[in-house]
């Protein structure tokens, strides 16, 4: 202990203790109840039911066009998200088409595991199930205006390396005309693009998948009926995977389900810290007051 | 000129030609039909089978466009034939339910000019079998010679809202029967389209209408007018006998689609039948007024004596899913964004060689500086050479070194037959095992630090700080399945009490709120900026080219 922690007050050293000491609780905390898997209630926000029921409604002879642009720093969050989703693409046999950026390339990596290992699950096949496109360079706005009107124009070839022209099921699928829905996900689900240039334009449903702590931008869009569903952080991954169990596509719940619940208790720790951390700066408050009278 | 002037000039004709794709796409051409079309209308001229159809850009804002039947076959015009006049008020918003009549002056098109008012029935003659057409302006009608002035009545005394009309010449007199809102027949004839009579009462006053009919038509038959309507389904019809209109029904064809709706306008003699033509309508899943989904027109060929089908015909002059290509700007903002992909990708290639320059340059200058001795190099720090030297270039090292493996791995790894191959396996390797732990690691670090912050300065202050703090511990809680748990101890009528719900009205009832205000400030802000480099106003950004 240095000299000056020495002279302070009890309640002076808690508002003040060895950043160390809580990063250590905190990998306790998280250790422990990522070995200790500790069931919990997930939760239900409306805008996840609202964004099955519309993948449960899009019509078979329409694609679904899905911005996977996460990363490794929030897979936790994410991979969730997506996993779930294309589960339950494959299981209504709609057909879907990945894009990915180059500014990203963890998102077609990642994307690419998830998507060979749910499609060897559910005996789908790249370029008659689904489809990923070669990574695209981002150039805002403009690009998705020029995919959302002629994506074998712009896109040309998919992450194997085959023409669009040559892959069976982009045969049908030309323009936003096709796409019944847009779903992105992504650490920030940053979608201000696509309802500026696509959206609003052609009308075609957009819905997001973020982590929680970038959803909260996204509420406004939701209201507004520009977003027509959202699933938050790991909760809204959790939330659609218990969906998609429940309705017997998969045998049990995934990687969301997982997360949610160590995050419950990483979250209770950092708030249970704040708490303690302010109630050390009252009594170390009152304490020198007291001293003064 | 000056570098900031030619900037300036190139920031506003960028401008103006995105502003004029946004509010002008029809006006420079191109397929000016994207959105849908409608109201085919069929006629001969010069032994030329035409049709004109209304095309919409956006919805509501019609323009007439020209077909001709070719060797079986409806060949569409590149261009419009007709189209809205931004500077004239009878149809600045657009033209809808066209009627061509062969006349002795020239081909005269009929129309219902659509403009902020009521819809006024206008007429525009072509010289050249409708490839273009000179607008003529409101048709005029009276009851008698007091015409009133556009503002008030642009075609005279009509005594309701046009709804729909049909016209014809016959025996050297226009006849015109204007369909009113009201389900009104009323009948108009003289000798040019700017001096026609209206007759005293109308000659259909009937509630046979009350469906509302989506379409009317007149056409001669053995010297006498037949009005055609079709409504639910049903083509009526209603023939001149003596002072007497007598009414007839046959059904119409059905087509393949599952909501089609037939059009009667656009009849046209063929041999022994009477051509009917329809717009057959789309649904598929989404509104019917969806984009690029009601494109399809349906032709069919039915008798005349008893409106028995003859032979369907289908002519297709859209497809449904076919690439919409507006305008010929369009083709601009698509090349814009071909040219910024472009750009994109020299913008990564330069960022990587400045990065491979940038620690080049650094390695090379540690290296010289390898055997200096200490405390004279130019480089910071000292000691040994070669701790010296980790410690300068050390990191660019490790950088070149992994940027050589990723690039070569990738390249050699990326081909099909690479697979099992040790380039795609090293490549998988980095990738795997090194580059997505090490960004998982470094944004879980972020985790702790922020923890550190949270518990150092997240402090109660003052009242605000702690609404901030209770807005925040019950968004963080209420999402989580801990505040569902929480939730489950508190009784369901106790809403307030209940985290989940209380962080679900947060942030769409609060935070929404709060962040549309700072969302409309910022693009307020946005586009004043905007404005002022598109207008040359703005010197900060361009003062320091010269």
């Amino acid at each position: 202990m240095t000299e000056e922690n020495k002279n302070r007050s009890f309640w002076d050293r808690v508002q003040f203790c060895d950043p160390r000491i809580l990063y250590a609780l905190f990998a306790v905390v998280v250790i422990v109840f990522e070995m200790v898997q500790v069931k919990m209630p997930v939760p239900n926000p409306v805008w996840v039911g609202k964004l099955y029921d519309r993948i449960e409604n899009l019509p078979p002879d329409k694609a679904v066009l899905i911005d996977c642009d996460y990363g490794a720093g929030n897979r936790g969050e994410c991979e969730g998200q997506f996993k779930a989703v294309i589960q339950h693409l494959f299981s209504r046999n709609i057909k879907f088409m990945v894009v990915t950026w180059t500014t990203n390339v963890e998102g077609q990596k990642l994307g690419r595991q998830v998507l060979d290992e749910v499609a060897k699950k559910m005996n789908k096949v790249d370029g008659e199930d689904y489809v990923m496109f070669q990574a695209i360079v981002n150039a805002g706005g403009v690009t998705l205006q020029s995919l959302a009107k002629d994506i074998h124009g712009f896109v040309v070839k998919d992450i194997n390396g085959r023409d669009l022209g040559d892959i069976p099921m982009m045969k049908n699928f030309r323009t936003i005309a096709d796409v019944s829905l847009i779903y992105r996900v992504a650490y920030s689900w940053g979608g201000v693009p696509w309802i500026g240039f696509v959206q609003s334009v052609y009308g075609t449903p957009l819905a997001a998948g973020s982590a929680g702590i970038e959803s909260s931008t996204a509420y406004p869009y939701l209201d507004s009926g520009q977003l027509c569903g959202l699933l938050a952080g790991a909760a809204g991954a959790a939330a659609y995977e218990k969906r998609v169990m429940e309705a017997g596509i998969t045998p049990e719940t995934g990687i969301g389900t997982k997360t949610v619940s160590v995050q419950s208790f990483a979250t209770l720790f950092v708030v249970v810290s704040i708490l303690i951390s302010n109630f050390a700066m009252f009594m170390s408050k009152w304490q020198g007051k007291r001293a003064r009278t | 000129m000056s570098k900031r002037n030619i900037l300036k000039i190139i920031a506003f004709v960028v401008g103006l030609y995105f502003f004029l794709e946004y509010i002008l796409p029809e006006k420079v051409g191109g397929e000016f039909d994207s959105y849908e079309v409608g109201c085919p209308v069929t006629v001969e001229r010069s032994g030329k089978k035409l049709q004109f159809y209304v095309g919409n850009y956006y919805k509501g804002r019609g323009i007439i466009g020209r077909m001709v039947k070719s060797s079986g076959k409806w060949v569409k015009d590149a261009k419009p034939c007709l189209q809205r006049s931004l500077f004239l008020k009878f149809d600045q918003y657009g033209l809808t339910e066209p009627d061509a009549v062969s006349a002795p002056e020239g081909l005269t098109l009929l129309y219902l000019g659509q403009n902020e008012k009521e819809p006024v029935l206008c007429y525009a003659v072509s010289e050249d079998d409708g490839q273009t057409f000179r607008k003529k302006g409101p048709v005029v009608i009276s009851t008698n010679e007091v015409f009133k002035t556009f503002e008030n009545a642009p075609n005279g005394q009509i005594p309701d809202r046009i709804k729909s009309f049909a016209a014809d010449f016959r025996n050297g007199l226009w006849e015109v029967y204007l369909f009113t809102m009201t389900y009104r027949v009323w009948r108009a004839e003289g000798p040019d389209l700017k001096h026609l009579s209206l007759e005293a009462a109308p000659i259909v006053s009937s509630t046979l209408t009350e469906k509302s009919p989506n379409s009317f038509d007149v056409y001669s038959e053995g010297g006498q007018p037949v009005l055609v309507y079709v409504m639910d389904r049903e083509i009526l019809e209603f023939r001149r006998s003596g002072n007497d209109w007598e009414s007839k029904s046959w059904k119409a064809p059905k087509g393949n689609g599952t909501n089609d709706t037939v059009y009667a306008g656009g009849r046209m003699d063929v041999g022994e039948g009477v051509l009917y033509l329809g717009t057959k309508k789309m649904q598929k899943g989404r509104p019917i007024d969806s984009p690029y989904e009601t494109q399809l027109a349906s032709v069919a060929l039915r008798d005349r004596g008893d409106g028995t089908p003859l032979a369907p015909e289908m002519s297709v002059y859209k497809k449904v899913g076919a690439s919409p290509r507006p305008t010929y700007l369009s083709y601009g903002t698509e090349w814009a964004g071909k040219f910024l992909t472009v750009v994109g990708s020299f913008a990564i290639f330069i960022a990587m060689i400045n990065l491979m320059l940038f620690h080049g340059k650094k390695i090379y200058q540690s290296a010289l500086n390898y055997n200096a001795p200490a405390g004279e190099d130019k480089l910071p720090g000292g000691g040994a050479p070669m701790r010296n030297f980790i410690k300068n270039a050390g990191y660019s090292a490790v950088f070149l070194i992994f940027l050589a493996v990723m690039i070569v791995c990738a390249w050699k790894g990326q081909t099909d037959e690479a697979k099992g191959t040790v380039w795609k396996t090293s490549f998988d390797f980095l990738f795997n095992a090194i580059q997505l732990p090490m960004g998982s690691a470094v944004f879980s670090m972020i985790t702790f630090y922020m923890i550190s912050a949270a518990y150092r300065s997240f402090k109660v202050r003052s009242l605000e700080a702690g609404f901030l703090m209770a807005a925040a511990i019950v968004c963080m809680v209420g999402q989580m399945p801990i505040g569902e748990l929480l939730a489950s101890l508190v009784p369901e009528s106790w809403k307030l009490l209940q985290l989940p719900w209380l962080s679900g009205k947060l942030l769409s009832v609060l935070n929404a709120a709060a962040y549309r205000a700072v969302l409309i400030g910022t693009l307020i802000g946005s586009v004043a900026i905007s404005l002022r480099i598109w207008l040359g106003l703005d010197n900060s950004v361009y003062s320091s080219v010269d």
